[in-house]
C-alpha cells in the first residue's frame, strides 16, 4: 500500500497516512522515541447498541455492553490460548470508550513481530458457548468494581440526568444483569459488523517504518471493500434534559458532584469545537479564574475541581465537577457566572492565557508519550478530525467563537447536577 | 547522568537528552520519615502552592504558569521506604517550540516557590487554616477509593512501628495542632537542613541550568545530608488476618508478604522477575489462573516493593469468594516454591521488564524517577545496566526468592452483612 508523507515543520516530524484496499485507514507519526506504539482500532464502542448491517434494511438492536464484552473475547484464540501470550516484551492491552474499540501494544523491541500479532488476533474471532460463559465471571467482576467507583457513579448518573434516550447515558460494559445475556452469536453479529478493515485504522508512534508497515497490512489484512455501509443508528434525543438534579450514597468523607452541559450542537467542526469549549471552560472555572479563586477562598472547592468537554459525533456534554461540603452552593456559583460573563464579556486577557495554555498542552501531549499521542490520534481519527492540523485550527479561534459557545452550551435549563454525598 | 556537588548536603544532576520536546526540574528535600513530618510535609506542599515571594496569591501563581504555556508546577510530599521526600517540580515545553522564551522565567518560578514559599516571611494564617481543612479532607476521604483504602490499611497492619508504616500523608489529629508559625518553622528547617537533589531531566541547555540552581542554593547553608534506607525485616512472627466491613458490592483482598531481600542484593533483581512471573500481567500465574481459568476476578496481580523487600497482591473479588481466591493465590505461590514455572515463562518476564526499562528513557518523569531511586540506593546504574542485571537472573535465583516469601498479613474489605 502507498502513503503520503507529510512534514510537520512545528514539531519536525513526519506523518504517513495511507488506504489500504480494504478500506482500513493507516497512520504513521515518526517520533524519536525508544517506545513505539500501535493501535488496531474500530470504529465501534459502548454507544453503538443500534446499527443497520451492510445490505440489510431492517435496523438491529442489541444489549448494552455488547462492544466491551467484545474486547475481552477477541483476546481468545482458537487454541484455546490468550492474545496476550503471542507477544514478546511488550504491553498489551485494550479498552472500550463511547465510540470506539481500541487494541494496542507498545514495545522497544520486536516491534514489526508484535505488529503481525496484533493485526492477526483481532482479526481471528473465537467465541463459544464456554469461553463466552467463562468471561462473565470476570466482567462482571470489573462492573462491579466501578459500581464501587463513587466517581464513576456521580458521572453517570449526571449523563442520565442530561440524556434520556442516548445510549451515552449507559455505563461502557453495562449492567451485570446484561453482561450475564450476552451469546457468542450475538458477538459474532456485532464483530461481523464493526470489525471489517474499512470501520477500523492502523496507528503507530515511533521510531517506525512506514514501509514495513504497509507490508505486513498488505499480507495480513485479506478483505476487500464492503459492499454497503454500516449505519449507525442513534434513538432521537430531545433537546431538554431529564432531570436536574440526582442524588447517590457512598462510604466516603467528601461529597463529589458532576455538573454537566448538553450540547444541542452535534457534528460539524468537532476539532474547532473541542478547543473553543476547552479555552472557555479554563477561563470560566479554571485554576486562574476569579470563580476558582472566590471558591477556593471560601472552601468551597479543593484542587479537584475542573471542568472539560468530551463529545463524539453523535453527542457532546461538558461537565464541571469536583468534591465540595455544598455542591449546591458551588453549581449555584458556577450559573452565576456563567450568567455574569454572558453579560460582561469573556476578559480578553483570560481568554489569550487560556489559548496558549492549550498551545502549551498539544506540544507537551505531542512530545510526550507515544501512547497517548496514538491514542489522542486515533480518537480524533474515529471522529474525524485530523489531530495534526490543530494549530491551524487553533489559529482560527478567536474570543467572538468563545462567547457564541458560551451562549450556545452553558445553559442552565440544560444542565444537570449529580452529586454523591457520604452515607449518614 | 552529570552529578555537580552544589555545596555541601545540596547536589544538582543533570539528566539531559535532546529528543525532548519539554523538560522537568524538580527540588527534592529528603530526611528520615516521622510521623509528624509526614502531616507536616502534606500541609507544607499545599501552602507552598498558595503563595509566594513572587506571586503573592494562589490565582497570581496559577496565571504565571498559564502564561508559561500551562507549564506544570508540582508539589508533593511522598516516602520511598523510610525517607521522606518534599519535592517542589515545574515541567515546561522547550522555547524552540514557543513563540518566545519562558525557560528563565519557568525556573525564576520553581526555586521561588521551593525556596521562598510564603509572602513576607511567613505563612498567611488563615491560608494555613484553609489548607489544613483541605489536608484533612484529604485524609478522611482516602477511604473513597477503595482498591487504594485496602492497600493502605495492609500497610497500617503489616508496618505498625515501623518507620515505612507512616501514612505519608498524614494524620488528622496531628494536622489539627499546626500553626502558621509551626508550619513555617518547619519550611525553614526543611531548607535549611535537609539534603536537596536538584534534578533536571528532558531537553534544556546545561549550563543555565547549573547558573540558575547556583544562585538559588547560594543563600543557603551547607549541610550534612544522607539519604535513609528502610530497614528490612524478613522474620513474621505471626501472621496478621484483618477484615473490615463496609457499605461496598465488591470485596478487595490484599496480601502483603516479606522476602527481607535488601535492595543492594543481587536477589533483588530475581525478586523483580519472579513478582512478574507470580503477578505481574497478563502473562503471570495469578491472571492466568485466578482470572482466567477461575473467572474469580478482573484484576490480581502481585508488585515487588525493593526498598523494603516486600510482595504485595491485590485483587477485586465477591465477598463469598474470598477462601477460593485466596487458596488459589497460596497454591501457585506454592507453584512457584516448586520451581513450576518454565524457561519460557521466565524469558517473557524479562521481556516485559526490560521493555519497561527501555521505555522509561521516553519520559522525563519515569526517567528521574529511575536515576533518583538509583541515588537513594547510592549506586549508580544506568537502565542498560539495570537490564543487564534482569537479563542474568537464573531459574534458581527465582525459586530462591519464592522460598525467602514469607506471609505477613492478609487483609480483606467485605460487605456489611456478614457484620
Amino acid at each position: 500500500m502507498n502513503f503520503t508523507r507529510k512534514y510537520d515543520e512545528l514539531l519536525k516530524d513526519c506523518i504517513y497516512e495511507g488506504e489500504h484496499k480494504s478500506g482500513l485507514k493507516v497512520i504513521i507519526l515518526q517520533k524519536n522515541t525508544a517506545k513505539k506504539y500501535a493501535t488496531f482500532s474500530t470504529c465501534y464502542g459502548s454507544i453503538n447498541t443500534e446499527f443497520v448491517v451492510p445490505r440489510e434494511t431492517e435496523v438491529t438492536k442489541v444489549i448494552d455492553g455488547v462492544a466491551h464484552f467484545l474486547e475481552h473475547k477477541v483476546f481468545e484464540q482458537p487454541d484455546g490460548s490468550n492474545a496476550f501470550s503471542l507477544f514478546k516484551g511488550a504491553n498489551v492491552n485494550a479498552f472500550t470508550s463511547f465510540g470506539v474499540t481500541n487494541y494496542l501494544f507498545s514495545c522497544t523491541d520486536y516491534f514489526y513481530e508484535n505488529f503481525r500479532q496484533l493485526l492477526s488476533y483481532v482479526q481471528t474471532p473465537y467465541f463459544t458457548k464456554e469461553n463466552v460463559e467463562k468471561e462473565k465471571g470476570i466482567i462482571a467482576q470489573e462492573v462491579r468494581m466501578y459500581d464501587d467507583d463513587p466517581d464513576q457513579v456521580c458521572f453517570y448518573n449526571c449523563l442520565r440526568g442530561l440524556y434520556k434516550n442516548h445510549p451515552v447515558r449507559t455505563e461502557i460494559a453495562g449492567s451485570v444483569e446484561e453482561v450475564m445475556k450476552t451469546t457468542p452469536e450475538l458477538l459474532y453479529k456485532c464483530y461481523n459488523t464493526f470489525y471489517h478493515p474499512s470501520n477500523m485504522a492502523v496507528i503507530c508512534v515511533g521510531d517506525i517504518d512506514p514501509e514495513k508497515i504497509g507490508d505486513i497490512v498488505d499480507e495480513l489484512i485479506t478483505k476487500d471493500k464492503p459492499e454497503g455501509e454500516i449505519q449507525q443508528v442513534f434513538p432521537a434525543e430531545p433537546d431538554e434534559i431529564v432531570s436536574p438534579e440526582s442524588e447517590a450514597y457512598f462510604e466516603i468523607a467528601m461529597p463529589s458532584f458532576s455538573l454537566g452541559f448538553k450540547d444541542i450542537e452535534t457534528g460539524g467542526d468537532l476539532l474547532k469545537r473541542d478547543i473553543v469549549t476547552s479555552a472557555l471552560l479554563r477561563v470560566l472555572v479554571g485554576g486562574s479564574s476569579p470563580l476558582y479563586e472566590r471558591l477556593y477562598s471560601e472552601g468551597l472547592i479543593n484542587r479537584n475541581f475542573g471542568g472539560y468537554y468530551e463529545y463524539e459525533k453523535s453527542f457532546g456534554f461538558a461537565e464541571i465537577g469536583g468534591e465540595s461540603k455544598d455542591p449546591k452552593a458551588v453549581a449555584k456559583a458556577v450559573h452565576e457566572e456563567i450568567a455574569r460573563v454572558k453579560r460582561d464579556g469573556i476578559d480578553p486577557e483570560a481568554w489569550r492565557q487560556a489559548m496558549n495554555v492549550l498551545y502549551g498542552r498539544y506540544i507537551r501531549l505531542m512530545g510526550g508519550d507515544v501512547e497517548n499521542i496514538g491514542n489522542e490520534y486515533m480518537f480524533s481519527y474515529h471522529r474525524g478530525v485530523d489531530l495534526s492540523t490543530y494549530p491551524q485550527v487553533w489559529k482560527t479561534v478567536t474570543i467572538e467563537d468563545g462567547m457564541e459557545r458560551l451562549n450556545a452550551l452553558l445553559s442552565p435549563e440544560r444542565s444537570s447536577l449529580s452529586i454523591v454525598y457520604p452515607k449518614n | 547522568m552529570k552529578k555537580i556537588q552544589l555545596k555541601k548536603g545540596i547536589d544538582l544532576y543533570l539528566i539531559k537528552d535532546e529528543k525532548f520536546k519539554t523538560y522537568m526540574a524538580s527540588v527534592i528535600f529528603y530526611r528520615p520519615l516521622t510521623r509528624e513530618g509526614a502531616s507536616n510535609g502534606s500541609l507544607l506542599v499545599q501552602t507552598l502552592k498558595m503563595g509566594n515571594e513572587l506571586c503573592r496569591t494562589n490565582r497570581e501563581l496559577n496565571v504565571a504558569l498559564d502564561k508559561l504555556y500551562g507549564a506544570g508546577l508540582y508539589c508533593s510530599s511522598g516516602k520511598r521506604g523510610e525517607e521522606h521526600n518534599i519535592r517542589v517540580a515545574a515541567e515546561a515545553v522547550c522555547d524552540q517550540f514557543l513563540p518566545e522564551p519562558i525557560f528563565d522565567r519557568t525556573l525564576e518560578l520553581l526555586f521561588t516557590t521551593a525556596f521562598k514559599g510564603g509572602v513576607d516571611g511567613k505563612f498567611d494564617p488563615d491560608t494555613v487554616k484553609q489548607e489544613k481543612t483541605n489536608l484533612i479532607d484529604r485524609i478522611r476521604n482516602q477511604i473513597s477509593d477503595k482498591r487504594y483504602y485496602a492497600s493502605m490499611r495492609l500497610d497500617e497492619i503489616m508496618f505498625a512501628g515501623e518507620g515505612c508504616g507512616v501514612n505519608s500523608l498524614g494524620y488528622e489529629e496531628d494536622v489539627e495542632k499546626i500553626t502558621a508559625e509551626g508550619l513555617y518553622e518547619y519550611y525553614r528547617d526543611i531548607i535549611n537542613t535537609s539534603g536537596i537533589s536538584i534534578v533536571f531531566t528532558g531537553n534544556f541547555d546545561e549550563s543555565a541550568a547549573e547558573k540558575a540552581a547556583r544562585a538559588a542554593v547560594e543563600p543557603l547553608p551547607e549541610r550534612e545530608a544522607a539519604h535513609t534506607l528502610a530497614r528490612i525485616k524478613s522474620e513474621v512472627s505471626e501472621v496478621k488476618r484483618v477484615t473490615d466491613h463496609m457499605d461496598v458490592t465488591q470485596g478487595k483482598l490484599a496480601i502483603g508478604m516479606r522476602t527481607g531481600i535488601k535492595p543492594s542484593e543481587d536477589m533483588a533483581w530475581a525478586q523483580t522477575v519472579f513478582s512478574a512471573i507470580y503477578g505481574g500481567g497478563p502473562s503471570s500465574k495469578l491472571f492466568n489462573n485466578v482470572r482466567e481459568r477461575l473467572s474469580l476476578c478482573y484484576y490480581a496481580s502481585s508488585w515487588a516493593n525493593d526498598l523494603l523487600g516486600v510482595l504485595n497482591i491485590s485483587s477485586g473479588i465477591e465477598f463469598e469468594n474470598f477462601d477460593p481466591a485466596y487458596n488459589e493465590i497460596m497454591a501457585q505461590l506454592q507453584a512457584m516454591k516448586n520451581g513450576d514455572f518454565t524457561d519460557e515463562d521466565i524469558d517473557i518476564a524479562k521481556k516485559e521488564i526490560c521493555n519497561s526499562y527501555r521505555s522509561r528513557v521516553d519520559s522525563v518523569e519515569a526517567m528521574e524517577y529511575f536515576y533518583t531511586a538509583q541515588i537513594l540506593l547510592g549506586r549508580d546504574i544506568t537502565i542498560g545496566q539495570a537490564i543487564e542485571n534482569i537479563e542474568k537472573v537464573t531459574k534458581e535465583q527465582i525459586v530462591e526468592v519464592a522460598n525467602r516469601v514469607k506471609l505477613d498479613t492478609v487483609y480483606f474489605l467485605t460487605g456489611k452483612e456478614e457484620a
